[in-house]
């Protein structure tokens, strides 16, 4: 008697459960491991780059503070007397500079920009 | 409830977060590689590609427009290296691993399985290492990997029916390989550089 139903394909069950088993065993390997650690290398290079380029950027601003006050001081001179009431010395706003210098490393640490 | 593809791709482009493409890497590596390594037939070849593959998501993820799946888009990366290296290569030297790979893995058929052939029978490998690239990753993605054919053509870059007719000749040349008489040692041996079928693209 004619069927009109079509078998199993064995073939098709073939690959699927060679396939299925492979996938398995690839599973319990160490290659996500392995992968996961090369790209956290990226970031962890790109965090030590920045890092020396800031330490260095601090040495040398840090060897340059008091010049950078002197420089300072007569444009402080010029201010008006409301600043000069709210303290602001050269070294206030040479600090300043620097802070501002040290949140745009941080910044960029965050990778906003 | 886990996370799906899309909110974990969301997640790792809008926050940059490292756990949210680990998982993602976690999910899918292991049929990624599986299939590499049935379309390649070499598993080192296959865990370079796959590692190559990942690596291109993790940069190019802000590429991902969500217009397909994630899965989808996955693979068509890992297609598109797998192409390029075997251009790059001209075959001739992969060839030669892969020849000495399976030879070694039907010397190990008759010892023991290794660890990435155990349970697959050498008619089924010898099988598919008579289709061609396209044959083979067609079949591979919709019979094995369980993709749709609308998938597999979005993966393969090629129109919808002609996956459909890469699936039909796939399963055509498979069913008659593994139906006809087991070859003789001399003509069992895998693909060879003269008759080029392992990588012929």
């Amino acid at each position: 008697m004619p069927s009109d139903t079509i078998p199993p394909d064995p073939m098709e069950d073939m690959l699927k459960t060679d396939f299925d088993a492979l996938a398995g065993r690839l599973e319990r390997d160490r290659f996500a491991e392995r992968l996961l650690f090369k790209l956290g290398a990226k970031r962890r290079a790109r965090l030590g780059i920045v890092a020396f380029a800031s330490g260095l950027g601090a040495a040398v601003a840090a060897s340059q503070f008091t010049s950078m006050v002197a420089a300072l001081a007569p444009a402080l001179a010029e201010t008006p007397p409301e600043m000069d009431a709210a303290g602001v010395s050269p070294h206030l706003l040479a600090a300043f500079i620097l802070a501002g210098a040290l949140a745009a490393t941080a910044l960029v640490l965050r990778q906003d920009f | 409830m886990e996370p799906s593809d899309i909110e974990l791709v969301t997640l790792a482009k809008a926050a940059q977060d490292e756990r949210a493409f680990a998982a993602l890497v976690r999910r899918h590596q292991a049929r990624l590689r599986a299939f590499l390594i049935r379309l390649c037939g070499n598993p080192h070849l296959a865990d370079d590609i796959a590692q190559e593959t990942f690596m291109k998501a993790h940069t190019g993820l802000s590429g991902f427009k969500g217009g397909g799946s994630f899965r989808s888009w996955l693979y068509a990366i890992a297609y598109r290296e797998f192409l390029q290296d075997a251009r790059k290569t001209k075959a001739a030297a992969r060839l030669e691993d892969a020849l000495k790979e399976n030879a070694a893995a039907r010397k190990a058929d008759r010892h023991e399985a290794g660890p990435l052939e155990a349970g697959m029978s050498l008619d089924l490998r010898r099988a598919l290492a008579g289709l061609d690239a396209m044959e083979r990753a067609t079949i591979l993605l919709c019979d094995a990997a369980g993709f749709s054919h609308t998938e597999a053509a979005s993966v393969l870059s090629t129109p919808l029916g002609s996956v459909k007719t890469y699936v039909a000749r796939a399963r055509d040349k498979m069913r008659a390989a593994l139906s006809a008489e087991p070859p003789t040692a001399k003509e069992s041996s895998l693909p060879t550089p003269a008759n080029g079928k392992h990588y012929a693209l």
